[in-house]
């Protein structure tokens, strides 16, 4: 008996959270058309979210870059077939990997400090002090947060992207020997902009589940210091794992026949 | 003299466990009424309740004779207008500067130029007794007793007509909590504010009260003058006041 009320259990759990969370974001979303726009601390997030990742996902992408080429050379070695090197790398950044790696990469740093941000503000009654200062939390908390999130991460992994072809050009010139010029042509004639279209679609909303799951985390967050370490976790778990199972869903709508 | 605050039948649960159990409690314009109690009794939730951080699961508060529960976002602003709030922990803002944390609320409401923020708020530091280089500096390169006092400052920075205050002297020590209690007595006088206080504190109690009310287990069992809560021979408020392990509220 006691085995089917824990399965209950966390079943209306899982709801009840998703309940919760979908009305968070909503309210977060209707909230962007909502006067005032708190345009200075929209400016801060977008520099928090975007500028300031740019480095690790310049790493992340160029070392991915190159990786993909040397492992495309290795298997279309096997069928004579080491010219496609360059297709294939773009095709996989632009759809796949670009935005997938980028926003996991983005949610491990910023989820994270959104929910402790956020989580201390609420343990420590600054989300309160907004309330009382005729402050509406979300609009100046997490409206920005969401909107920063959204625009940042297209233009991240649209660097990213171009970071990650670079790495993968340079392995083939230094390492495979590929002739530069003929690598970019072949890189250039692969090019469609439905793959880069989607991959940025698909960045939009991965930042806006970073950014919602951070905020959901931290606004929320109870139970003190520990409540705060906690919050921190389950964003950026949480994060991830939607960024999995949205990158599914838009795959399926984007390239279903 | 009219009541400011007037709360009647007021409940709030948290799941299974009822914090506020049938609470009446009215707070004359003008008085300063002292809001005391264990740990756990409810304080806190009714304060955050009086000002709507808490949403009440039954009764009715009004302010200034205006029904406040279940009223719209729009009118919970304006009335928002009329409060300010000390925090127990201060609840500044780590991210801005002690001017900006000030005037936030003011800015919130119309446009001031930066420049004519920071005189506001030098002038208000000077009325908490700090100097006007603090304007500048970040709420954790303050001490614990300098973050009241902007906390203060802030709260009172819109020139209130009910102010808050929760616990405003924990943590603090006897002479900077006496001298954060003469603050409040001063600055309350000024604008002639109504005020209600949560404290464990009996000095500040004794400082600060009008009235005094003590809260037990989510109900208000007593409730007299800040003179007659020496005098009453209820076995609830000689324990608490005198801080005796023996007794009903063990």
């Amino acid at each position: 008996m006691h085995f089917f009320t824990a399965i209950g259990h966390s079943t209306l759990s899982i709801f009840a959270l998703i309940g919760r969370l979908s009305l968070f974001a909503w309210d977060g979303l209707l909230s962007i058309f909502k006067a005032p726009f708190f345009t200075k601390q929209f400016l801060q997030q977008f520099h928090k979210i975007g500028w300031l990742s740019l480095p690790v996902i310049g790493l992340t992408m160029l070392f991915t870059g190159a990786v993909l080429a040397l492992q495309i050379y290795i298997g279309g070695s096997r069928f004579n077939a080491e010219q496609i090197v360059p297709s294939i790398v773009l095709i996989a950044i632009l759809r796949e990997l670009g935005p997938v790696l980028g926003g996991l990469m983005v949610a491990g740093r910023v989820s994270a400090a959104i929910a402790a941000e956020l989580g201390t503000m609420r343990v420590t009654e600054q989300i309160d002090a907004l309330t009382t200062l005729s402050t509406d939390p979300v609009k100046y908390l997490i409206v920005p947060r969401l909107l920063a999130g959204i625009l940042s991460l297209p233009l991240l992994v649209f660097v990213g992207n171009i970071i990650a072809v670079a790495g993968g050009w340079a392995v083939s010139m230094s390492r495979l020997g590929f002739n530069g010029d003929i690598y970019l042509k072949n890189t250039l004639d692969s090019f469609l902009w439905e793959d880069l279209h989607s991959g940025l679609v698909k960045a939009a909303f991965f930042g806006f589940v970073i950014a919602l799951s951070g905020c959901y985390q931290g606004f929320y967050s109870t139970g003190g210091a520990q409540g705060v370490g906690r919050a921190t976790t389950n964003a950026v778990v949480s994060a991830s794992v939607m960024i999995l199972a949205l990158n599914y869903i838009l795959t399926e709508t984007f390239f279903s026949a | 003299m009219a009541n400011k605050i007037e709360i009647r039948d007021l409940c709030k649960s948290f799941g299974s466990k009822h914090i506020l159990k049938n609470i009446d409690l009215d707070v004359p314009e003008g008085r300063s009424l002292v809001i005391l109690g264990g740990s756990g009794s409810g304080k806190s939730v009714l304060l955050k309740t009086i000002i709507g951080i808490l949403k009440a699961d039954k009764g009715s508060i009004r302010v200034d004779g205006q029904e406040t529960l279940g009223m719209s976002h729009k009118s919970r602003v304006t009335l928002l207008e009329k409060f300010g709030m000390l925090f127990q922990g201060g609840a500044l803002f780590d991210s801005i500067t002690v001017w900006e944390n000030i005037t936030f609320g003011l800015r919130q409401r119309q446009k001031i130029s930066d420049h004519d923020a920071i005189e506001i708020a030098t002038e208000k530091l000077k009325q908490v007794g700090l100097s006007p280089d603090t304007a500048k500096l970040f709420p954790s390169e303050l001490s614990g007793g300098m973050q009241k006092r902007v906390s203060l400052a802030r709260a009172t920075c819109m020139k209130p007509e009910i102010i808050f205050f929760d616990e405003p002297t924990t943590g603090l020590d006897p002479i900077l909590a006496s001298v954060i209690n003469e603050l409040i007595v001063e600055t309350v006088k000024k604008l002639g504010a109504t005020t209600v206080t949560i404290t464990h504190n009996m000095s500040s109690m004794t400082r600060i009260a009008d009235d005094v009310a003590l809260l037990y287990k989510g109900n208000v069992i007593w409730r007299g003058t800040g003179e007659e809560v020496w005098k009453t021979d209820n076995p609830h408020v000689t324990q608490f006041i005198h801080g005796h392990a023996e007794g009903p509220m063990a």
